[in-house]
Order: structure tokens, then sequence, then C-alpha cells
């Protein structure tokens, strides 16, 4: 069983801060130009949402919990909230490599590009509360899981470019 | 007294992992991981390859949050914080169980004139719950309530998996260009 913590019980900044991000995120996704198909675009956006709970909710609690979600250790509801912050970074990334038609070999730049952003997001992120480190966890570690994760979306976007040609 | 406990006095010493011995939860996740992709790809497939990546993002959203609930808010079924069984647990949440609900919704769709597989889909079913009790046997999950409670609060989540899943699969299927849904009587044959 592990220990729960309580860091806050308030309705403040972090709250704020995800339900900003969420709409902010929504609102520039709806108005971007369309460049995929509504079943592609679907799933650039699930993309990043399912490795949010992936990371926070399988390898970040066991068998140590290295960091928390906002107020308590438990889950909650801005918790989940908190994963819809992901969606529109994933559809970002994968649009701009389209966009920017970036080339196969130029991918480890354009990833490292977006590791050194995402782990400046979870700096601001960890400021508001967002996140709470435990165990020695360090914004080096999310560096290192954001370089992996982002080289297997670039793995995913060919293959579900690929997919959806053949279909 | 938790299952667990009572599980013990049946498990021959070794399964548990006391004095430095062999776990047995580890290759077991491991050999009912390695089974559940072997049946995946050996059956024929009705679903799209985009259909199947969107399938599994939303069983990993859902069975994810789900479990963490009944683990860390509610302390129903919980997890040994052992580094072994930790690491079963996280082979049978990413890959054993996901897959398995993805065979059963797959085996629900209407496709090219074939009706949806009731029996297979609900034998899956049934499965996934009896799988869970396999997980508490092996102590690689601990049930903290009794047998009977167990089995139907896992047949009803796995139903709510697979239903769930279902839908939202039948509506993704359906988008057209313009995202709005179409009317799926154009899949029925």
């Amino acid at each position: 069983m592990i220990r729960l913590t309580v860091y806050d019980a308030q309705l403040n900044t972090n709250e704020w801060a995800v339900l900003l991000a969420v709409c902010l995120g929504s609102v520039v996704v709806y108005f971007l130009p369309r460049r995929f198909s509504w079943k592609l675009s679907t799933l650039f956006f699930m993309c990043g949402v399912t490795f949010g709970f992936l990371f926070d909710h399988v390898l970040s609690v066991i068998p140590i919990s290295f960091y928390d979600v906002n107020d308590r250790s438990e889950f909650e509801f801005i918790d989940f909230l908190s994963y819809l912050m992901y969606g529109p970074v994933s559809y970002l990334f994968f649009y701009l490599y389209d966009f920017l038609h970036i080339r196969a070999k130029f991918s480890p730049i354009y990833i490292l590009c977006w590791a050194l952003l995402s782990t400046s997001m979870e700096w601001v992120a960890k400021r508001f509360g967002i996140y709470h480190y435990n165990h020695g966890y360090s914004i080096n570690v999310s560096f290192v899981i954001y370089l992996m994760v982002q080289s297997v979306w670039v793995w995913l976007f060919y293959l579900l470019r690929k997919a959806e040609s053949h279909t | 007294m938790t299952s667990s406990v009572q599980h013990n006095k049946v498990l021959p010493k070794y399964f548990s992992g006391r004095n430095g011995q062999m776990q047995i939860q580890l290759p077991l996740s491991a050999l009912f991981a390695w089974s559940s992709v072997i049946l995946f790809s050996l059956l024929p497939k009705r679903l799209s390859v985009l259909d199947f990546a969107f399938l599994y993002c939303v069983i990993l959203i859902l069975t994810t949050a789900t479990f963490t609930v009944f683990d860390v808010n509610l302390h129903y079924v919980t997890i040994q914080r052992t580094p072994m069984i930790a690491f079963s647990t996280i082979i049978v949440r990413i890959v054993t169980i996901p897959v398995l609900i993805m065979i059963a919704v797959d085996a629900l769709q209407r496709s090219e004139g074939k009706k949806p597989r009731w029996f297979f889909a609900t034998c899956l079913w049934i499965g996934l719950a009896a799988f869970d009790w396999i997980l508490d046997f092996f102590n690689i999950i601990t049930y903290h309530h009794s047998f009977v409670m167990h089995l139907g609060s896992t047949l009803v989540m796995y139903f709510g998996f697979i239903s769930v899943s279902w839908y939202l699969v039948w509506w993704y299927r359906n988008f057209n260009e313009s995202g709005l849904s179409r009317d799926d009587s154009s899949d029925r044959v």
C-alpha cells in the first residue's frame, strides 16, 4: 500500500493552471488548419493522453510513486483533466512534424527540441504545484523520458500514416 | 482477513518468493502476455490498424484509471510494492488485459456480412474475470473482500470496459470527414 500525501486542499494555482492549459490547448487544436484526417487527428491527440496515463499511473506509481499530480497522491478528477493537457502537446508535435516536412534523418534534432520544450513546460507546471516529486525523482529524469516517448511518437507517426494509406 | 493470507496456505512456499527463492509471478505474467499476443495475432481481425490503435488508447486509459482508483483511493484491490510483483503487474496492465479486451471488442464488430461473435466475446469476458482471480491466487494483486463480491465486481468491471470501448470504437469507425458520426447502417450488410 502506498503512502498517501495531501499537498493542499483548495482550488488554487494548480487547478486554474490545468483548466487554463486544457482550454487553451483545445482552442489551439480546434483552430489550427487541418492537416490530417479526423481519425488520424483523434489518434494523435489520444497519443499524448495515453502516454500520460501510462507513465503517471503505471510506471510512476508501481513499485514506487516517483511523483504525485495536483493536490493529493490519490486519483482525483482534476488529475484526469491534467492528463488532457498532454493531448494538445502530442497533436502539436505531430502537426509541426508534418508541417515542417522534417526528414527522418533530422528527426533526432526535432525530438531534442521538443524534449527541451516539454521539460520547460513541466518545470512551469511544477512551479504551479501540478507535480510533486518523491524518492529522488528530478526533472532530469523527465527529460530522458520525454526523449524516449517522443522518439516513439515519431515512429508512430510513420506507422499510422502508412496504416491510413493502406485502408 | 484478506484473501492473500488465505492463499499463502494453499500456495507452495516458492510461489511467494521468500528466502531468496524464485518468484513465479514474473515468468507467469510474461507467459500470459505472450499467450494473449499470440492469440491476438492468430485470430482474424475485423478492425483496421487505426481502429486498433484507438482501441488500445481507450482501453489503457480506462483500465489504468480504474485500477488506480481501486488500488490507491479505495484500497479494494492492492498491489504489493516489491520490484518483481510490480513488474509483473505492469506487464499485465500494459499487455495482457488490453489485448484480451481488444480481442473481445473485435469479436463484437459487424464486418462484411459477418455477425458479432457473442459466444466468443462472452467466453473472453468470463475468462478476464477468471484471469483476475488467477492474479490474486498468485499474489500479483491482492483482493481485500470476499471471493463472491470480487467475482461480481470483476464481471461488472470487465463488462463495463468491453461495453465502453465497443461504443467508442463504433463511434470512431463511423467518423466521416466532416467530423460527425454517420449512421452505421452502411456497415450492415
